[in-house]
């Protein structure tokens, strides 16, 4: 129902938009006081755009920005062969069609959209009534425990919603970030375009010695051609760029992981967030158990992305999920093993907080790694329903639910 | 590499002759050492030690041509500078065969067996290295052990430093695999090998050791993200500021006679000169921080315990020996296998034990 | 004005004796640490004497510095238009041509054509004021606001390494653009590792380069990573953790200092964003470089907004 909406909202977008198309699109992104495109809203901290990761625990993790500040680059390493990262990456992905924007696959082939995660259908997730969605989303965020210093931010910001609100009642799709169903498949809104699929590198030109440069020719021909043409009617729309898998040996041909091809192609990527900063937002996902973190290509990768979190699966977890859903199997609470962490997380490059400074979260705050402040892990769960990070606590073993409950320290919202 | 033990008893030979060495090494009188290579990292440059030999040549009118491959602003006393940044080593080799032919003999009739009129300072052979065939320089350049043995006539000492920590980029193209490893040719040619180490690090070191407790690591191998430890070319000194107490430093040396018999020997080399002997180079023993036993080298060490000023005696006669071993201690047989009928443990049971007659013993 | 900390208040008081000529200042960071701040203070204190400084960097873009630098109270914009600041990006066009020299799609040609953004610029000698500006023509607050002089955008190094070091004297060119006064230039230079790993240039052509910039600048400041994986070599090592750890340590044996940046051993806190070691180089050790010594510190610091911060363990910073 949320999705019937939105599509309205979409088509009086567009037409209230359409005749006043003559304004040039750059002025119209030089101020970005004017209304924000879709999908994206200011950053908590600093008021840079940001746009939602599609995951609604991982927008919490960066930075105090409570979002993917735009003309930035996430790069999600993985340190086994589970695909983890691929669900947060088709989060990602799916998010950006939901949101009307241009998503870009690259390095893909086609049929990793159709796997893309549909909406949830739960009432309350993708719940758009103004009233019950804003207190919602005041009451979830402030569960965004990492980030105390936001609570005396929201007060302004509560203040000078209401005006908003009023405005965006007849908008319900002002939804920052949705929740999926990952059984599910999503289809795709007609207001949507489908994503935009750039293949790998073709496996016969395996002896290419670029690569990469047919990847990179034609991301640079699209956004110029989306964005540096200031007639294209769709030059306020935010661009996504997935790269799921970068340098996956099945994908990508041996020659790809010299340096001279991947550091240039990724200095390139850089080079591109960062010429067209206010609409493009890219996040790759890497393989740490192939390339591991140990070494200086990754490093040199890694310092090149803005933001590098790494998903560490420990099948120890998973086990012990699958004893304690055997143990509470007539217990009352179904769901207990699906709270089970599935591994942690690592925060090793935090997104810049204050851009051009080592500010990481807002004033008093103000480590150089957010995520990990006070030694706290974080850890990951995959749930049919939802990716979530949290702070981790290992699970009670005998089953005490009572007793886990209090330690745990929702992320969610 | 950890710091030697204080030995007491070789000390007082070392004092005499490898000190005596040592001091004739830096000074380039009386004993020859045609190349000299000294070994430095980022924890320890080997700057200290080139400025006191190159001031000591200029003491006795050496002349000194300093080879620059990466010091912009070489030291003041030297006579000549030769830049060999994008040289060849053919064109290097000329021109410093040229600076030190042009250098006038002087003094020749004293002892102009023993001392070189030159002294050639080189500030990093890891530069030099990539010039050679055996460094991937380019086609028929020089090999290294060529262009060395080159340049070293009676009349020319070569000091050289290497610094063992940066790799080196390996060329593979050019490079004979079965050839020795550039840097290990260079020890293996040269006559007197010395390790440069940061007094501060030895110290800590030492103090660790003393205590059975694992060295402290510098250096590249300390804390990660910070490339060089603190204690870093700093000196060792109480009394001199931070500028001069920084020419101290320990080294090690290792001086090959034709002989076949080496010398190894642990140095300090002070930033002023010692009130007492007017050097600046001692043992590392004979340093107070190192060797905290040691108070002033040349008075008598005391031999053994000194324990006349006792009003009890710590030693056990032969018999008093005897006599202890021979003590039985308590539950010493009861260990044994039978049991024995040393001991026994006695212990009641209560209550609280939840004794089991069937079970349980003790 | 003064929120940042001086080279002074970092190297020690004597620092300023020293004779402003050919200095290496060695800065190095791990992941996770922000060393930018080191290179506002250098900034500072060279416009607060009256000097000239040129900052490359093939990690960030100019706003990027203009934003941070605003944030401790450093107007890096004005500098660009007065004559005592270049700034040279080596971020926006080192791989990215959009000349299309390799693409086959017809690219809709920015402004910038791109014979003029190759060639001109590495034959001239003094860089006249560069005509375009970096073309970035749509979105961005960037470049249209920027006045294109002292603004230099480095051409594309696409394939070879001569490419490359092609762009490696754009930078020197620029260095000596400045006119001649009694004081040389600073060179601050961020970056310079993923030119060389991207590009495959040569370890000894990037050490010559630096080389060459110091025989003309007063103090040259290198910024480069220093993560375990890029630092400790073994036989296995692949060839860029090869010549990046070989270009670290060179430059440390010839620096005057090295500076030190890293995260806290104990773990995130909020009132310290990291730990500064200062430690003496060796090019600091010959006796006749004058009265002034780097001296050896280990501080914590703190950037906020209300400035950086550096102050000793224990000391709280308060």
């Amino acid at each position: 129902m949320s999705f019937r909406k939105r599509s309205v909202v979409l088509s009086a977008d567009t037409t209230t938009t359409n005749p006043t198309a003559a304004t040039p699109a750059a002025t119209n992104i030089n101020t970005p006081t004017a209304t924000p495109p879709k999908g994206t809203r200011p950053s908590f901290l600093t008021g840079v755009s940001t746009t939602s990761t599609g995951t609604a625990s991982l927008d919490a993790l960066l930075s105090g920005h409570a979002g993917q500040p735009l003309g930035s680059l996430l790069l999600i390493e993985e340190s086994s062969t589970t695909d983890f990262a691929g669900a947060l990456l088709r989060y990602y992905a799916a998010e950006g069609v939901v949101q009307g924007q241009r998503v870009v696959a690259v390095g893909v082939p086609e049929s990793w959209g159709r796997e893309l995660p549909g909406l949830s259908e739960r009432r309350e997730d993708n719940s758009d009534s103004t009233g019950g969605g804003k207190g919602k989303s005041a009451e979830r965020m402030k569960i965004a425990w990492r980030y105390e210093v936001m609570g005396n931010r929201r007060a302004p910001l509560a203040s000078s919603e209401p005006a908003d609100a009023a405005a965006a009642s007849t908008t319900p799709t002002d939804i920052f970030c949705h929740t999926y169903d990952l059984t599910k498949r999503l289809a795709i809104p007609p207001s949507s375009k489908p994503p935009i699929y750039i293949p790998p590198p073709p496996p016969q030109h395996a002896t290419n010695p670029h690569p990469f440069q047919p990847l990179l020719a034609r991301l640079t021909t699209l956004l110029s051609s989306a964005y540096d043409d200031d007639t294209a009617d769709d030059s306020s729309t935010i661009t996504r760029i997935v790269i799921p898998n970068l340098l996956s040996p099945l994908l990508y041909p041996p020659a790809a992981t010299h340096p001279t091809n991947v550091l240039s192609f990724l200095h390139a990527l850089r080079a591109l967030t960062r010429r067209y900063s206010a609409r493009v937002a890219v996040m790759i996902s890497l393989s740490t158990g192939v390339y591991p973190r140990s070494t200086g290509l990754v490093r040199q990768i890694e310092a090149l992305s803005d933001g590098v979190i790494e998903l560490h699966p420990v099948p120890a977890f998973a086990e012990r999920a699958e004893m304690r859903r055997g143990a509470s199997a007539s217990g009352t609470n179904t769901s207990g093993g699906d709270e089970v962490p599935q591994g942690l997380v690592r925060v090793w490059k935090a997104v810049e907080g204050k851009r051009g400074t080592g500010i990481a979260v807002g004033g008093e705050g103000g480590g150089g790694i957010a995520g990990m402040e006070g030694g706290d892990d974080l850890a990951f769960m995959l749930t049919r329903r939802r990716m979530r990070i949290e702070r981790f606590s290992l699970p009670v073993d005998d089953g005490d639910e009572e007793e886990e409950k209090p330690t745990k320290v929702d992320l969610e919202f | 590499m950890a710091p030697p033990k204080a030995n007491e008893k070789t000390v007082q030979y070392r004092r005499t002759h490898n000190l005596l060495l040592g001091t004739r090494l830096l000074s380039q009188r009386g004993t020859p050492s045609p190349f000299t290579l000294i070994l430095d990292s980022l924890s320890q440059s080997s700057i200290p030690l080139v400025e006191e030999y190159i001031a000591r040549a200029k003491a006795i009118r050496i002349s000194v041509v300093y080879v620059s491959f990466t010091t912009l602003r070489p030291p003041k006393d030297v006579s000549k500078v030769i830049k060999a940044r994008g040289k060849t080593l053919d064109a290097l080799q000329k021109e410093i065969i040229a600076a030190t032919g042009a250098a006038a003999p002087v003094e020749t009739q004293t002892d102009a067996a023993k001392t070189p009129q030159n002294l050639v300072v080189m500030d990093s052979t890891n530069h030099l290295i990539p010039l050679s065939s055996e460094g991937g320089g380019p086609k028929n350049s020089m090999n290294l052990a060529f262009f060395l043995s080159s340049l070293l006539a009676p009349s020319i000492a070569l000091l050289a430093t290497y610094h063992t920590d940066i790799p080196r980029v390996p060329q593979m193209a050019t490079t004979n695999a079965y050839a020795p490893d550039p840097a290990e040719l260079l020890k293996y040619l040269c006559t007197t090998l010395i390790k440069v180490y940061s007094p501060s690090h030895i110290f800590a070191q030492k103090r660790a050791l003393d205590k059975s407790l694992p060295p402290p690591r510098f250096g590249l191998e300390g804390i990660e993200g910070a490339i060089a430890s603190l204690g870093t070319n700093t000196g060792w000194c109480d009394t001199c500021g931070p500028k001069e107490r920084s020419q101290g430093l320990i080294y090690e040396l290792e001086h090959r006679r034709m002989s076949g018999r080496a010398m190894t020997e642990w140095f300090f080399l002070m930033c002023h000169p010692s009130k007492r002997t007017k050097e600046k180079l001692i043992l590392l023993e004979d340093h107070p921080a190192y060797n905290p036993a040691i108070t002033a080298p040349t008075t008598e060490a005391p031999e053994g315990l000194d324990d006349s000023d006792l009003t009890f005696s710590l030693g056990l006669t032969a018999k008093q020996k005897v006599d202890r071993d021979g003590v039985v201690l308590p539950y010493f047989d009861a260990q044994s296998e039978e049991g024995g009928t040393g001991g026994r443990i006695l212990y009641v049971p209560g209550r609280e034990d939840d004794w089991d007659d069937e079970e349980d013993e003790i | 004005m003064s929120r940042l900390p001086t080279p002074n208040s970092i190297l020690g008081p004597s620092y300023a004796l020293l004779p402003l000529e050919s200095q290496l200042l060695l800065v190095t960071s791990v992941l996770g640490t922000s060393p930018a701040w080191v290179i506002y203070s250098l900034l500072n204190d060279t416009f607060s004497n009256g000097g000239d400084v040129v900052l490359v960097s093939c990690l960030n873009e100019f706003t990027y510095f203009r934003d941070g630098a605003k944030r401790h109270g450093l107007d890096l914009q004005s500098h660009l238009k007065k004559d005592d600041f270049i700034f040279v990006d080596g971020l926006s066009k080192l791989f990215l041509s959009d000349a299309g020299s390799h693409g086959p799609q017809s690219i809709p040609s920015p402004p910038t054509t791109p014979s003029s953004l190759r060639g001109a610029i590495p034959t001239r000698a003094p860089i006249s004021p560069r005509q375009q500006a970096p073309s970035i023509p749509a979105p961005g607050k960037a470049p249209s606001s920027l006045d294109p002089i002292r603004y230099i955008t480095l051409g594309a190094a696409v394939g070879t390494s001569a490419a490359a070091i092609k762009q490696l004297d754009v930078i020197k060119a620029a260095v000596q653009a400045f006119p001649a006064k009694t004081a040389r230039p600073r060179v601050i230079i961020e970056g310079l590792d993923i030119i060389m790993s991207a590009t495959g240039i040569d370890v000894a052509r990037i050490e010559d380069f630096i080389y060459e910039l110091r025989e003309i600048t007063s103090t040259m400041a290198v910024l480069l990573p220093a993560d375990p994986p890029l630092v400790h070599t073994t036989a296995s090592s692949t060839p860029l953790e090869i010549s990046h750890a070989n270009l670290l340590v060179s430059l440390g044996h010839a620096a005057d200092a090295i500076l030190s940046l890293r995260l806290l051993d104990t773990g995130v806190a909020k009132d310290v964003s990291g730990v500064l070691r200062v430690t003496r180089g060796a090019g600091n050790l010959w006796r006749g470089a004058g009265a002034g010594a780097v001296e050896e510190k280990e501080l914590l610091y703190h950037e906020a907004d209300a400035g950086v911060k550096i102050f000793a363990r224990g000391s709280g910073g308060h």
